[in-house]
């Protein structure tokens, strides 16, 4: 065949194109930072990265890159440089960038309802003022509860979630069968996707109760702290033991609902700083395939017991890093089970879909993805908002059930945390190369610094994500095969979980 | 960079306005916050003077080296990330526009027609 018979397509350029001495490129936008003394890791606001010798970045900058090199060949494929000055590929880097915000194009989906603040428990890290089990005032009236549905079903979010909190939902259950009742009769007319959670701490069950959570298809998210000493040390209970009382009841939810309609959260304590395997094994034992090894929040009660709940960020960073270690051994021997925090992070650096994880969202999460309606009938930003209102601070109170939802929801409170709230711009994470996959967090910052944006270099949030970033990253670059193929399947694993 | 000592536990560092924009040099400094005090000014002669209280432990002679080192690298850093701002701010303006338009308003043409996306019919 002739070489002039030969079809050019647009797609494909000719060789002499490739063979230019001194190609001109074009950098597009991207940060950096130094992973260790010989890498440098680049990332897009695409969520592309790269990992690259030291040095790499300053001659790309003054554009010092072998045209022939496979680097410059990854440079232009994960768009951090063009040859043109606008980038032939603009409208897909769009689409990427449009598709990680697309969190956004529902608004709020997560709809949280504070049923009651009373509880049965006594634990010294409870984020809320809970009240004995006798007081009557502390649960949301039906009023403020149907109201509190109205607001949830303006929302454009095709997708709703109701969160039942406390204190313990489940003594005031009767408010939780009014709100499931009177959502899904609603729902004939608005024909939401509508999905009920129930955090119980699980010890105050029913025959009725099952039976009813299981006609409606709640979900069950528990507390587990870990194995029975440590749960039942960070976790009081007068006249009986938490951890026997937990277990039991995550049986009787499993036999009525199915085992993967129930689900556990840790806390990490002080206490638990030293046994990231034993709490591991005790997910394990009773047959969970996950744990989130999160830290303790300085909000609410737990603030006043900050003194004896607190732990430098070093520490909890050992405890993560002790716990991953010993999960991915258990992965290498065929045991599937993964950390969540780790999950929602690999997801945001290996995909384009947003997770729906309100901390590390940027805008941040609060009103965009969730909002609480507390027990008194006030509407707060963010579970955590609620938390702080128990310490007097009523900053992201955005106003009562019974105002309009253009006031709560638009309202100038609003207006204000979403100033913000966009990590883009703030001071710190403007340069910082983890941007793309982290969040502002207005409300720890408030609460740590007074103000919603806080100071970057003394923010324990900024140390401790950084920081995972970091490990993960270092993984990556120094342990790909032994990691990558685990890391992978716990992807696949939770997309296909969303789907 | 000049960099001396003013006593046990501040030094003073002097930049050359003409090499360091003011924005490198607060966007370096800003990560200094939480061991230091830091005093940033203008002084005569084109030169910006930044003066570094440490908030704890004094400052050995050993400790000064690592600080020079470090802030060097760090101010290089500030250099590159600006210099990457100031020549792709339009593009990333242009693809946020992009992403966040509810219109074909900033959409390219896309080649060929519906039934032919890649123009074959051109070749034949």
């Amino acid at each position: 065949m002739q070489s002039n018979s030969i079809k050019e397509f647009r797609s494909f350029k000719k060789a002499d194109f490739f063979s230019k001495s001194t190609p001109e490129f074009y950098l597009l936008p991207f940060r950096f930072i130094q992973l260790s003394e010989y890498k440098e890791l680049i990332v897009n606001d695409l969520g592309d990265f790269l990992l690259v010798p030291s040095g790499t970045v300053e001659k790309v900058v003054n554009k010092k890159i072998d045209p022939s090199s496979e680097l410059y060949m990854d440079l232009i494929a994960g768009h951090f440089i063009s040859e043109t000055p606008i980038p032939s590929l603009i409208d897909v880097m769009a689409t990427k960038y449009r598709t990680r915000k697309s969190f956004l194009d529902g608004f709020t989906s997560l709809h949280i309802f504070v049923v009651s603040l009373r509880c049965n428990h006594s634990c010294h890290y409870c984020q809320v003022s809970r009240v004995t089990g006798s007081k009557l005032e502390y649960d949301i009236s039906f009023e403020n509860l149907e109201l509190a549905i109205q607001h949830m079903f303006c929302s454009p979010s095709p997708h709703l979630t109701m969160e039942f909190q406390g204190g313990e939902p489940l003594l005031a259950f009767e408010k939780v069968e009014f709100a499931i009742l009177r959502a899904k009769e609603l729902n004939k007319q608005h024909g939401k996707n509508l999905n009920f959670v129930i955090c119980t701490n699980s010890t105050v069950i029913s025959d009725d109760i099952l039976d009813f959570l299981k006609i409606h298809e709640v979900l069950i998210s528990t507390s587990l702290d870990g194995p029975e000493s440590l749960h039942n040390a960070n976790r009081p209970k007068t006249g009986a033991q938490s951890f026997n009382l937990v277990i039991e009841g995550i049986n009787r939810f499993r036999k009525v609902l199915g085992k993967d309609r129930v689900s556990c959260l840790m806390t990490t304590t002080v206490k638990s700083l030293d046994y990231p395997k034993e709490i591991i094994d005790t997910y394990l034992e009773y047959g969970f395939s996950n744990v989130f090894l999160r830290p303790i929040s300085p909000y609410g009660f737990a603030l006043k017991n900050y003194r004896k709940n607190e732990y430098e960020t070093d520490r909890f960073l050992d405890f993560y890093k002790s716990g991953l270690e010993y999960i991915i051994e258990l992965n290498k021997k065929g045991v599937f089970f993964t950390e969540d925090f780790t999950v929602i992070l690999l997801q945001k650096i290996f995909t384009v879909f947003p997770v729906g994880y309100v901390d590390l969202q940027s805008p941040a999460g609060l009103i965009n993805s969730v909002i609480v309606y507390n027990y008194d009938g006030y509407v707060y930003a963010s579970d955590e908002s609620r938390m702080l209102a128990e310490s007097n601070d009523f900053t992201f109170r955005l106003g009562h059930v019974r105002d309009t939802y253009r006031s709560i929801f638009y309202g100038e409170k609003a207006k204000k945390i979403a100033d913000h709230s966009v990590i883009e711009g703030l001071a710190g994470c403007s340069d910082c190369a983890f941007q793309t996959y982290c969040g502002a967090d207005p409300v720890y910052h408030h609460a740590v610094f007074g103000d919603m944006e806080g100071v970057r270099p003394l923010s324990e949030f900024c140390k401790r994500n950084m920081g995972v970033f970091l490990y993960l990253f270092n993984l990556l670059d120094t342990r790909y095969d032994e990691v990558f193929p685990i890391f992978s399947s716990w992807i696949k694993h939770s997309l296909r979980r969303q789907a | 960079m000049q960099v001396s000592r003013i006593d046990e536990s501040t030094i003073k560092i002097l930049l050359d306005a003409n090499l360091y924009d003011l924005v490198v040099i607060q966007k370096t400094f800003y990560w200094y916050l939480k061991d230091y005090v830091i005093t940033v000014k203008a002084i005569p002669e084109n030169d910006i003077q930044i003066i570094l209280e440490k908030l704890e432990i004094p400052l050995t002679n050993s400790d000064i080296d690592k600080l020079t080192t470090r802030i060097k690298r760090d101010l290089f850093d500030f250099m590159l990330r600006n210099k990457i701002h100031q020549e792709t701010k339009n593009v990333r303006d242009l693809i946020i526009a992009k992403a966040f338009s509810d219109t074909d308003e900033f959409d390219e043409m896309p080649p060929g027609t519906l039934r032919d996306t890649v123009d074959e019919n051109k070749f034949k």
